[in-house]
């Protein structure tokens, strides 16, 4: 299967956490406090500021998410255009995957 | 448990300290978030190519005066983010520590026939490769840094090094 979603794929363990920034991202910008909330609401983990920024700083770093300077202490994050596309691709893959597990269990 | 952000490099805290310290403002202490802040300092100063980029591309590109410990302390995200370290630059490097690592082999060979067995002088032996190896470091990852920089920090580490190499010598000589 063809590969497009590369840009996530040397994250290592921060592969998870920045799929899930990507996804709380998609829907508009938030600060860092507010990603922890949204992505424990949307998967149950609440990640540690360690591990939340350790993969805000990768993001951040190849271009997938920007700050939005501001004069509060918690600067939001929002989703890049490059950022979109890593993100579209990497779900893509997921559900490609995921369709072919059903398809599987289905056929046991 | 805002302290344990001391443990994170400068230029990580500038960009990102206060979005840290508002989420732990209300935080109680607890050992997983301290566990998971300890992991984030120890991956940054591991990957600074990768968890600084936009941190160091943030920075004021302003020539500060440092001391030569903050010069060295800052070694690692300079040399991560890429000296220009050409193929000549890394046949010196090689080039360095084989001749250092002939000569200070003869050296302590010729010691060691002229003082014959001593653990002191064993002890040493180490050194034959490691210090021409840190030499070898002023082509590389030492590129483009002061002469005194280079010196502290090769002479720092090979005295450091000597020094253990000695103490191992003098718990051999005693047991």
């Amino acid at each position: 299967m063809a590969r497009h979603d590369d840009d996530l794929d040397d994250f290592g363990r921060f592969s998870e956490p920045a799929l899930m920034i990507l996804i709380s991202l998609a829907d508009g910008a938030k600060h860092g406090y507010a990603m922890t909330d949204d992505i424990e609401e949307v998967s149950g983990v609440r990640f540690g500021p360690g591990t939340l920024y350790g993969a805000i700083t990768r993001l951040e770093g190849r271009g997938l998410i920007q700050r939005i300077e501001s004069d509060d202490r918690r600067n939001p994050y929002r989703l890049t255009a490059l950022g979109e596309k890593a993100l579209r691709a990497r779900l893509a893959s997921l559900q490609a995957i995921a369709r072919v597990g059903q398809r599987r269990l289905a056929s046991a | 448990m805002t302290w344990l952000l001391r443990l994170y490099p400068p230029p990580w805290r500038r960009r990102y300290g206060d979005e840290v310290t508002e989420m732990l403002a209300d935080q109680r202490f607890s050992l997983r978030i301290a566990i998971d802040l300890i992991a984030g300092a120890i991956d940054v100063w591991l990957h600074p190519s990768v968890t600084l980029a936009a941190a160091v591309a943030a920075e004021p590109h302003v020539e500060e005066k440092k001391t030569m410990l903050q010069r060295i302390a800052r070694l690692d995200c300079g040399a991560a983010l890429g000296p220009e370290v050409t193929t000549a630059d890394q046949w010196r490097a090689t080039a360095a520590a084989l001749a250092g690592t002939i000569v200070l082999s003869l050296a302590w060979m010729a010691a060691h026939v002229r003082i014959g067995d001593n653990s002191y002088v064993d002890s040493l032996s180490m050194l034959t490769f490691i210090v021409p190896w840190l030499y070898s470091l002023r082509y590389t990852y030492l590129k483009k840094r002061p002469a005194s920089v280079q010196a502290v920090f090769i002479g720092g580490f090979s005295l450091l090094i000597a020094a253990m190499m000695l103490a191992a010598g003098w718990i051999a000589s005693h047991l």
